[in-house]
């Protein structure tokens, strides 16, 4: 059996405030609560779409204080606090604030002593049809968090500070709005971070175990569109044209990986990131060419890198190399984008305790199962290693 | 090669549990037995097996698997995690047909006790097992 689940709604190259208007009195909906964070709070747009959406008889409640990477402690803070009855969440920002607000519905629809730890697609959570419908209105251009299951939350396991991937179907946003020109302020550094986080996305769906005919076209537009209008961002942040290609490829990457899974870079990339503090979209973005070599040990996957290749030189008419981890390293050299921990920062060369010990806890993360060829832990720790040093000939 | 489900099976699967570094590796933290129960037996099973669910209690600690229980019918049998599934659809895990996490994912494994808050942490671990399983085999 497959599925594909998706947002009901996607508005595409939208006015996010008018939109969002327009459906608040569409569906009838009365009572919002309005998540963000204090850097989206103070900007322009942001008060434009309060403006577009005001009404009299709307209620507005705003929680504007969610913290980057945010934690399960962070969710059940601010559920005291918050705790209401909503028709609507509505969620504008990147992937921690979607993340939270998924994870505050959650709370807000099963009550207080619900344990998001134990999120998982395994079994119905009785949501679905419930209210507060989830709309979410991106402001970033790779987490595809408004069209995806997922959560990324931290907590703190043994002590150690750790990466929680947790995700369910019946958190997939009901309504997404994408409207590029809220992402055109964005830094140039999170535009290149967030849109690795989407080509990440779909790399890893390519090849992930539950990829399928529905999943791969998603997947490979989005790479698609990463090596073409990537580098043309690098060159001009204010192009809005090429914003708009990447914020739906975001999109579309977070539609592929709910239904097909992700991988082993991601798995990895969760405790490097939790534990050197390394923005997400970056470190899975730096250790995707690694897992892709090492994932050439597949025949299967080997054929979908391949057959993305021969779309993209043929129909893009982009000029690549000799395999699709080189063609990844080359648009990172393209844009100015480090390929090596130590590249990033020489702070970043961890000793090899420190690589046994990430090894060890990526063997334990959800994302790992959906890897092509499942890794043994002396693979991770070669992954890794390579990963370190910046050298892909490491991998075997 | 013992049939499945059979208390011979399940004997097997323990040894080769154990035989299993990539199990050991993975399942480092996990001190919980697990109850596999399988249900909708077909024709020729349901002769041997004439009521109830038959299932095995694996005992796992730490990578090792400390000895098997077998039961006819393991309906109302207790255990911290309980996982069941119908005949065809183990057969299709263990063989390697349905990966096991897609299986818990569309909802052909069925996880009736345990913490999928936990399960999420070793996930590496089922792929492990369903290896040892399919070194013991099926007819």
């Amino acid at each position: 059996m497959t599925e594909l689940s998706l947002p009901r709604r996607i508005l595409i190259d939208e006015d996010a405030g008018s939109a969002l208007g327009t459906l608040l009195e569409y569906y009838n909906i009365n009572s919002i609560l309005l998540v963000t964070d204090k850097v989206i709070a103070n900007k322009d747009f942001f008060k434009e779409i309060l403006s577009l959406i005001d009404r009299e008889d709307l209620k507005i409640r705003i929680f504007s204080n969610v913290n980057p990477e945010p934690s399960i402690s962070d969710v059940i803070e601010v559920y005291q606090d918050y705790r209401d009855s909503y028709d609507a969440i509505i969620a504008v920002g990147g992937g921690s604030v979607i993340d939270f607000s998924k994870s505050l519905s959650i709370l807000i629809k099963k009550g207080g002593e619900f344990d998001l730890r134990g999120v998982a697609p395994f079994q119905s959570l009785g949501i679905e049809f419930t209210k507060p419908l989830l709309i979410a209105i991106p402001t970033t251009c790779g987490t595809g968090s408004d069209a995806s299951y997922g959560i990324v939350l931290t907590d703190t396991l043994d002590n150690i500070l750790v990466k929680l991937a947790l995700g369910n179907y019946e958190l997939v946003p009901h309504i997404t709005i994408l409207d590029a020109k809220l992402a055109l302020e964005l830094p140039i550094n999170l535009k290149i971070g967030t849109a690795l986080d989407a080509l990440s996305h779909a790399v890893e769906s390519l090849v992930a175990i539950d990829s399928n005919e529905f999943t791969r076209p998603y997947s490979e537009h989005t790479i698609r569109y990463i090596f073409k209008y990537l580098p043309r961002i690098v060159d001009n942040p204010q192009d809005l044209e090429s914003l708009k290609k990447i914020m739906y490829a975001a999109t579309m990457a977070g539609i592929a990986f709910t239904n097909a899974g992700l991988g082993l870079a991601h798995a990895i990339a969760h405790q490097l990131g939790a534990g050197l503090h390394i923005h997400h979209g970056t470190i899975v973005g730096m250790t995707l060419p690694y897992v892709v070599k090492f994932n050439y040990r597949s025949p299967t996957a080997r054929e979908m890198y391949e057959g993305i290749r021969k779309i993209i030189t043929l129909i893009d008419d982009i000029k690549l190399g000799n395999n699709f981890y080189e063609d990844i390293i080359d648009l990172y050299d393209r844009i100015g984008f480090p390929n090596s921990l130590v590249k990033l920062s020489r702070e970043y060369h961890i000793s090899s305790d420190a690589i046994n010990k990430y090894a060890d806890m990526a063997l334990h993360d959800p994302e790992i199962v959906y890897n092509p060829v499942p890794p043994r832990y002396e693979d991770i720790r070669m992954i890794i290693k390579a990963l370190v040093e910046g050298d892909i000939n490491i991998i075997t | 090669m013992p049939r499945f489900p059979s208390r011979e099976w399940a004997d097997e699967l323990c040894k080769a549990i154990n035989e299993s570094e990539g199990y050991r590796r993975s399942a480092k933290g996990w001190v919980w037995p697990i109850l596999f129960k399988v249900t909708d037996l077909p024709d020729e099973l349901r002769k041997i097996y004439a009521r109830g669910s038959p299932g095995m209690k694996v005992e796992l600690d730490n990578g090792v698997c400390k000895g098997v229980e077998w039961y006819d019918d393991a309906e109302g049998v207790d255990s911290p995690y309980i996982i069941s599934a119908k005949y065809s659809d183990w057969l299709d895990v263990i063989n390697g047909k349905v990966h096991p996490v897609s299986a818990f994912v569309r909802r052909r494994l069925k996880l009736e006790k345990g913490s999928f808050a936990t399960i999420m942490r070793y996930s590496m671990a089922a792929v492990e097992l369903v290896k040892c399983a399919q070194k013991v085999g099926i007819e």
